[in-house]
This record gives C-alpha cells, sequence and structure tokens, in this order.
C-alpha cells in the first residue's frame, strides 16, 4: 500500500470520500514553546497553538481543516538558541549536545501512535540509517524517517510529547516539526 | 540527483496527461523534455514580508527570469518536482539555512488553487529534509524534492509566494531565485522525440 492509498483508506474509514479528490501535496507543520531551564522536561506541541503566530508555528489549530490530511513521515525537535522576537535571528542550533536524550510521542484522535521513541542520542550519534540528512552543516535538528505513515485525518486533534533530558534556556524557542505527503482542500480541478 | 526508476517517470506523466486532459487539452503528442523555469526578486526593496515569484516575469528581462508570462503556451506545461530557492546575491549574501529566515513560508498557486501551503525552507534541506532526494545545498540555497506531482497544465497561471519571518530591514543582502524544476511537455505538431 503506498502513502496516497493509506491516506484515502483512513480518511474513507471515517466518512471522508471525497479524499482521492483532494490536491496532492508535500506538508510540513511546525510547533515552538519556549525551553524549559531544567533537566528532563516535558514539552507538549501543537496543543495551544492557536495561541502562536506566525514564525512560531505555521498552523492555527491542531485539527485540520475539512479536506486536509497528512500522512506523516517524519518528526523533528529542534531548537532556536537565544530567540529574539525582534530579529528572528538566532542561529539554529541542536536542542542540547550529546547525549541529549529526547523521547517524543504522537497523539492522535485520543491513541498513542508513536510511543516513546527516542531521537535524541539515536540522531546525536547516528545510530541509525533512517536519519534526516542535512546539507553543508553538522546535524542541526534530532530527527528521523518513520517506517511507516501515520495519517492524520482532518479534523481530529494530533499532539507530540516529548521529554528532553537537557535543559534548555528559557530564552530559546524548542520546536518540534511533522512532515510528509499531504492533501489539501480542494473542491475543483487537481493540479 | 540519479534518474528516477521508469515507475517513478511514468507516473508523473500519467498525472499530467489526466489533469490536462480533464481541462479538454489532448497532450499525449506533445514532445516529453525537462523543464527549469525561475524568476528572481530582491526582497531588500520593499518594506513588506510578503513577496511573489512569476507574477511579474512579464516585465522582467534576461537574467532575472526564463520565461515571458506566467503561464505556459498551449502545448507547454510542466510537472514540478523540485523547488529550489536561492539567494543569488554575490555581496554579503545572508545564509538561508539554518538560520531563522528558514521560517520563511513557500506558497504555490496553480490557478488560484494553492497547491503548496505554508511549506517553510525549513523543509527544504540544512535543517530538514523532507526527503532522502532532496537535492545539494548550501548556506545559501536549499531545494526540496516534493512527495507528490504537482501539474502545471497550458494556460493556466502560477504563482510562488514567499513569506518571511523578518522584515527585510533585518534581513541584509537577499536577492532570492526561485526555481520549479521538472518533467514537462513542449508544443509539437510533428514528429516526437
Amino acid at each position: 500500500m503506498n502513502i496516497a492509498q493509506q491516506i484515502v483508506g483512513v480518511n474513507e474509514r471515517l466518512g471522508n470520500f471525497a479524499v482521492p479528490q483532494m490536491q496532492g501535496t508535500t506538508r510540513y507543520i511546525f510547533d515552538a514553546l519556549d525551553g524549559v531551564n531544567a533537566a528532563n522536561s516535558g514539552y507538549s506541541f501543537f496543543q495551544g497553538v492557536s495561541n502562536r503566530v506566525f514564525p512560531l508555528s505555521n498552523i492555527n489549530q491542531n485539527r485540520f481543516e475539512a479536506g486536509e490530511s497528512l500522512a506523516v513521515q517524519g518528526i523533528q525537535l529542534f531548537t532556536i538558541a537565544t530567540y529574539s522576537s525582534a530579529t528572528h535571528s538566532s542561529a539554529i542550533a541542536v536542542p542540547g549536545a550529546f547525549p541529549t536524550t529526547a523521547v517524543v510521542n504522537l497523539f492522535i484522535g485520543n491513541q498513542r501512535v508513536l510511543k516513546n521513541i527516542e531521537l535524541g542520542v539515536y540522531s546525536l550519534s547516528a545510530l541509525g540509517k533512517s536519519l534526516v540528512p542535512t546539507a553543508t552543516a553538522a546535524q542541526t535538528g534530532v530527527g528521523i524517517f518513520l517506517e511507516t505513515p501515520l495519517v492524520i485525518p482532518p479534523q481530529v486533534e494530533f499532539f507530540v510529547t516529548a521529554q528532553i533530558s537537557t535543559a534548555i534556556a528559557t530564552t530559546s524557542k524548542v520546536f518540534c516539526a511533522l512532515w510528509g505527503t499531504g492533501t489539501l482542500l480542494n473542491p475543483k480541478e487537481n493540479y | 540527483m540519479q534518474n528516477l526508476p521508469f515507475a517513478a517517470q511514468q507516473e508523473q506523466v500519467n498525472k499530467f496527461l489526466e489533469a490536462t486532459r480533464q481541462l479538454g487539452a489532448q497532450m499525449d503528442g506533445s514532445q516529453g523534455t525537462t523543464r527549469i523555469i525561475y524568476d528572481t526578486q530582491d526582497i531588500t526593496t520593499a518594506p513588506t514580508t510578503s513577496y511573489d515569484f512569476f507574477s511579474a516575469v512579464s516585465s522582467k528581462t534576461f537574467p532575472a527570469t526564463n520565461i515571458t508570462d506566467n503561464r505556459f503556451e498551449p502545448g507547454e506545461g510542466m510537472v514540478i518536482k523540485e523547488i529550489i530557492i536561492s539567494n543569488i546575491q554575490t555581496t554579503t549574501p545572508a545564509a538561508v539555512v539554518n538560520t531563522f529566515l528558514g521560517a520563511t513560508l513557500v506558497n504555490v498557486l496553480i490557478g488560484n488553487n494553492r497547491v503548496i501551503k505554508d511549506l517553510p525552507l525549513w523543509a527544504f534541506g540544512g535543517l530538514t529534509a523532507v526527503n532522502n532526494l532532496n537535492p545539494t545545498n548550501s548556506t545559501n540555497t536549499t531545494g526540496i524534492r516534493l512527495l507528490t506531482n504537482l501539474v502545471i497544465p497550458p494556460q493556466v497561471q502560477f504563482i510562488c509566494n514567499l513569506r518571511t519571518p523578518l522584515s527585510p530591514a533585518a534581513a541584509q543582502g537577499i536577492t532570492f531565485r526561485v526555481y520549479f524544476k521538472g518533467y514537462g511537455k513542449l508544443f509539437n505538431p510533428r514528429n516526437n522525440y
């Protein structure tokens, strides 16, 4: 089963039969929280995202609009060090140096679909073969490609919880990103 | 970038032909090709954080762009497979990779339909690569290999909008060039090569 078929199958089981006519796209959503200056702190991303404005997030609420969905194919955490809302000019960095441990859960519609997966040491020490590739710079976040796409249908709440072993300055922002193949509302022609 | 396997090539051709058929354009006999189109814009000139690319190419000349209109001629079209955004300014170019400028959101509209919605430059490379086929990047250039095929049929307008997280005054030295690269069709009234 390919990713498009999984998006269609999940949506049809929820009664969304128009999804095959929606516009296919590449989607990347993110949310940012203030750093917590204590070790082993917990973060809850995408909940309360309606209170955050761009560039802290690129979505308005933690559920997709009608016709929109996302097959999550990758997940990532990164930080903006000493975030300045005036200039937004800070460099992006890893949320703490090796051996930061970051354990992540993804919930879709009251169901946990990622359970305590570890992104920190796994990425920072390049343990696996499914790491998010980077360009010229060293690894600038911690993240992986998932082994199976996880479909977020329209109108269903989702959120990510993370526990990070490293204390992160309260002046920094911690970002979480989800990305993959998606659909956009398209009542007419499909391009 | 390696050559795509035949199945992936055929998928983009099939989607292109289906989308153009829906619009009444029969393009099976047109010449297949690879298209790379681009538009360039200096984003330090106006006090705004929203920039439309391709919308004003008719008033630009080479080397700012390589197309004359933001719609393809009859018999021409393309499938967007890659979007590349490069800061081509030669004097003190600001890095677009691994800086907060990476939060810049990209939207692509084809025929009044938004087909890419708020895709940040972070997704393009450097920080994140949503696809392990993403092009190679530098600190000034970032690119993405899309996960789906996006068809631009002939005679349908297209626009790429960039929304930056900071005002141009704070971002020094930015002249963005936006490239669309992918499979295309050229008008061909006779033989197909």
